[in-house]
């Protein structure tokens, strides 16, 4: 497929703020602002530099974070719906072309009880209902509604893909195992204590058979990065990370619970159309990023990725699984989630797994560092309705 | 629209949904299809998207399937939710309870058979397995 943009438009900084689980006290729109003050600062750069804004729906609104910025002047702005990656593809095609000349992109979590049910507890403000929406892309919320609104989603289609596929909990517990592992060693992440696989096997279930580690790890936190063209990003005192393919997803039944079976999702056609525009292959990735929501969509990734068959993936993480570290290397080389994911460093909508592909392409991860970082593949997303996938590299 | 039908106001209904919801007050499952290729539309719609005829209607099925996947949900108490594959109607997923039985008797590909619970004052689609359903067994709702 064609891809005009391959290389054109370049991330040349990023911020962060503390993932925090209880106790914050900044809003959702003063996290987005903290993060981007850091991205812009990182980027060399200041309020003047920047005419573009990229938010998510139903966060800091990029009217709250212009204002907060002192942006004097912006000539694009859009909200589109998580997860990060999306919005990072829409400053990326506006940045290619014209729309704006210098994009923020940032993503702002504040943990609700429409995300994390305990949150109510820490803080009674915390305690507003799921806004129903029927514009969004589960839009067929009101036939589970009597039934007070339960999805199977992730857990149902993780059931059906260890029937159809003849796997145990095995490799779900290794990606929660390495991710963990990977969390241990970077500083930022929310869960750092290791666990081992038998943790994993007696873990509290959620969703039967989802237990707890299989689900993201609900943070207060935000990110952002700066994205501008391949020309400018040269004159900046950074390394760019030049973008070089990118892809979204999406089949027609792609709501969560209504896919036709289980190999016919977005993720699929995301992966399968992200590689056409690529110049690059699986066999030259340094570092993967597939995204973890839940355990059973990192699976997935690497069946779509092309890095095992189709229900291969237990296998594969099994042969790639270093038992003295307590991690995978695809190959004996390639990472999974070097920074923890969103099972362990918080969840953020793939927007840390950008960050931390950025932060290792620019070789400025510290202890975590790649000893090769030059390209980073990312498959950001779930199966059905948001997935996207996209290659950086330096 | 709708406050003649006890129990819809929350569900929050539309102009696609209503004959659905109108045969679950009669306790009759209701499943649209398009009258001019026969293709089966559910969640509903007013359109076929196989053909793009607005010649659209329900009908209404028996309620036999199987179940496709399923989860245990461990709150309030541990419920069996399903996602069920209705026989008669290719294509056509129902997702609801699994009542009458235990979490540890529920596998996929089991039959299941259409019951009706109670939710606010609306009959709403709930199943039982097919083997060992009792017809005198008390109705037990998630």
């Amino acid at each position: 497929m064609r891809n005009p943009i391959k290389d054109q438009v370049a991330i040349v900084g990023v911020g962060t703020t503390d993932y925090v689980r209880t106790g914050g006290t900044k809003s959702q729109g003063q996290l987005a602002v903290d993060a981007c003050m850091t991205a812009v600062r990182d980027a060399g750069l200041s309020a003047k530099d920047i005419d573009g804004l990229a938010g998510a729906t139903h966060e800091a609104s990029p009217q709250y974070v212009q204002e907060g910025l002192g942006i004097p002047e912006a000539t694009w702005w859009t909200t589109t719906p998580v997860p990060f990656s999306l919005l990072l593809t829409d400053a990326i095609n506006a940045v290619y072309a014209g729309a704006c000349t210098t994009a923020l992109v940032y993503q702002s979590k504040l943990r609700t009880v429409a995300t994390s049910s305990s949150a109510s507890a820490f803080d009674p403000l915390r305690s507003a209902p799921d806004p129903q929406n029927l514009a969004d892309p589960h839009f067929h919320k009101q036939f589970t509604r009597p039934y007070g609104g339960p999805q199977l989603a992730y857990a149902g289609y993780m059931r059906r893909y260890m029937y159809e596929y003849g796997v145990d909990r095995q490799p779900f517990a290794l990606v929660a195992v390495n991710n963990r592992t990977n969390a241990s060693e970077n500083p930022h992440a929310a869960l750092r204590k290791r666990i081992t696989t038998d943790e994993y096997m007696a873990a509290r279930m959620v969703r039967d058979p989802m237990c707890v580690f299989d689900m993201d790890y609900i943070v207060d936190g935000a990110d952002a990065v700066v994205v501008t063209t391949a020309e400018r990003a040269i004159d900046l005192h950074r390394n760019p990370v030049y973008v070089h393919a990118v892809a979204y997803g999406g089949y027609q039944h792609a709501e969560n619970d209504s896919y036709t079976d289980l190999e016919t999702v977005g993720q699929a056609i995301a992966a399968r159309t992200m590689w056409s525009k690529s110049d690059f292959g699986p066999n030259d990735v340094d570092v993967l990023f597939p995204y973890d929501g839940f355990s059973i969509i990192v699976l997935r990734w690497l069946e779509n990725f092309g890095y095992c068959s189709i229900g291969e993936a237990g296998s594969l993480l099994q042969d790639a699984w270093i038992e003295s570290e307590q991690r995978v290397r695809l190959g004996g080389k390639i990472p999974l989630n070097p920074h923890g994911g969103s099972l362990s460093e918080g969840a953020t909508q793939g927007a840390g797994h950008v960050r931390e592909a950025v932060t290792q392409l620019q070789g400025r991860a510290g202890a975590r560092q790649l000893p090769v970082a030059n390209v980073a593949l990312l498959g950001i997303g779930g199966l059905f309705n948001n997935s996207s996938a996209l290659i950086l590299r330096t | 629209m709708n406050t003649e039908i006890a129990g819809l106001a929350d569900i929050a209904p539309d102009y696609d949904s209503m004959p659905y919801w109108r045969g679950c007050a009669e306790r009759r499952l209701l499943i649209a299809r398009c009258q001019s290729c026969g293709h089966w539309i559910h969640y509903p719609r007013q359109t076929c998207p196989k053909c793009w005829s607005e010649a659209v209607e329900v009908e209404e099925v028996a309620g036999n399937g199987t179940i496709y996947t399923y989860v245990v949900f461990d709150h309030p108490d541990p419920y069996v939710f399903a996602r069920i594959e209705l026989t008669e109607c290719p294509g056509v997923i129902i997702m609801a309870p699994i009542c009458d039985c235990s979490p540890s008797e529920v596998a996929i590909g089991m039959a299941v058979q259409l019951m009706w619970i109670d939710k606010n004052g609306l009959p709403v689609p709930a199943f039982r397995l097919v083997s060992g359903a009792l017809e005198d067994d008390p109705i037990v709702a998630p």
